[in-house]
């Protein structure tokens, strides 16, 4: 009996030095932040890469860029936002077809050069 | 010396460091986000900021300075083990001591080495926990760095004065010689 009680009261206060322990662990476990957040950071992207692709992507196929553009116009002239400088823009412009991308590419391509060599 | 004294010796000294661990990361956590102009806000689940990046940040110089003060205990120990010890304190440092009424420091080996064994635990325990977050991309890798360092360090250093210890008394030990074959017992003449 007196055994049994020694160690009882010994593994009480081994729980309790272990608690003691842990106890600024949990304290640690303190600070969080929002998973959902708006708020968004230049600096987000060293730690993580983004999915999101932007629209100059090559991957990104012409009919989905012509509807993220349609989207997008549509969008401002529901806002009717000021800053937006050519919200009134036709469908003509944003028809997009192989030779203009390539011809984009190419200038770009052109222009990343020139700035090289200078 | 039984098992439950130990734990309870244990559990006494767990209490001052436990506490300004606490207290230097409640503390650390304002203050730093004060300085680094981060909002955040205190909420039923703990303190929520804005975004992962302010998180790390914050997150990261707030285990500094929990670091900074286990430091400051690890190394409180540690002197009071490696020139306070009263196994092989030098005279004069005793002298000194009792001039300036600071003989308290002055301590065995049970008492230092219970202090020790606490605060070489809690460092072990921070070590783990920022392994955990600079694992999880939740806190700069080179705090963890630091924290790994200042474990080995005390360690190595905490064994170095044990081995010390036990040579005293190994060498102490030899003052009784069990040998009695050289000892004349009465009618051996």
């Amino acid at each position: 009996m007196k055994t049994v009680f020694k160690i009882g009261f010994n593994t009480v206060l081994l729980t309790m030095f272990l608690g003691m322990l842990v106890l600024p662990a949990g304290f640690m476990g303190l600070m969080s932040f929002e998973e959902n957040s708006n708020v968004l950071s230049a600096q987000d992207s060293i730690y993580e890469e983004s999915s999101i692709k932007s629209i100059d992507n090559p991957e990104v196929p012409l009919d989905v860029k012509e509807m993220i553009l349609k989207m997008e116009r549509e969008y401002y002239q529901e806002q009717q936002d000021k800053f937006v400088g050519d919200i009134n823009r036709t469908d003509e412009i944003e028809k997009l077809n192989e030779q203009t991308t390539e011809n984009k590419e190419e200038t770009v391509e052109e222009n990343s050069n020139v700035s090289e060599k200078n | 010396m039984t098992l439950s004294k130990i734990l309870a010796r244990l559990i006494d000294k767990a209490i001052i460091p436990a506490v300004l661990l606490i207290a230097s990361r409640l503390i650390s956590i304002v203050l730093v986000s004060k300085y680094l102009g981060v909002a955040f806000k205190i909420t039923d689940r703990g303190l929520i900021v804005q975004n992962s990046y302010d998180y790390i940040k914050v997150n990261s110089y707030s285990v500094l300075f929990m670091t900074t003060m286990l430091v400051i205990g690890l190394f409180y120990v540690l002197i009071k083990s490696l020139f306070f010890h009263d196994s092989h304190i030098k005279p004069t440092i005793t002298a000194k001591l009792f001039s300036i009424k600071a003989e308290s420091l002055i301590q065995n080996s049970y008492e230092i080495y219970t202090q020790g064994a606490v605060w070489v635990s809690y460092s072990y325990m921070l070590l783990l926990v920022s392994g955990i977050m600079a694992m999880s991309n939740l806190m700069y890798k080179w705090v963890f760095y630091i924290i790994t360092g200042v474990t080995l360090l005390t360690t190595l250093l905490f064994v170095f004065d044990v081995e010390e210890e036990m040579k005293i008394k190994k060498d102490k030990d030899v003052e009784y010689d069990t040998d009695k074959s050289l000892i004349e017992l009465p009618g051996d003449l």
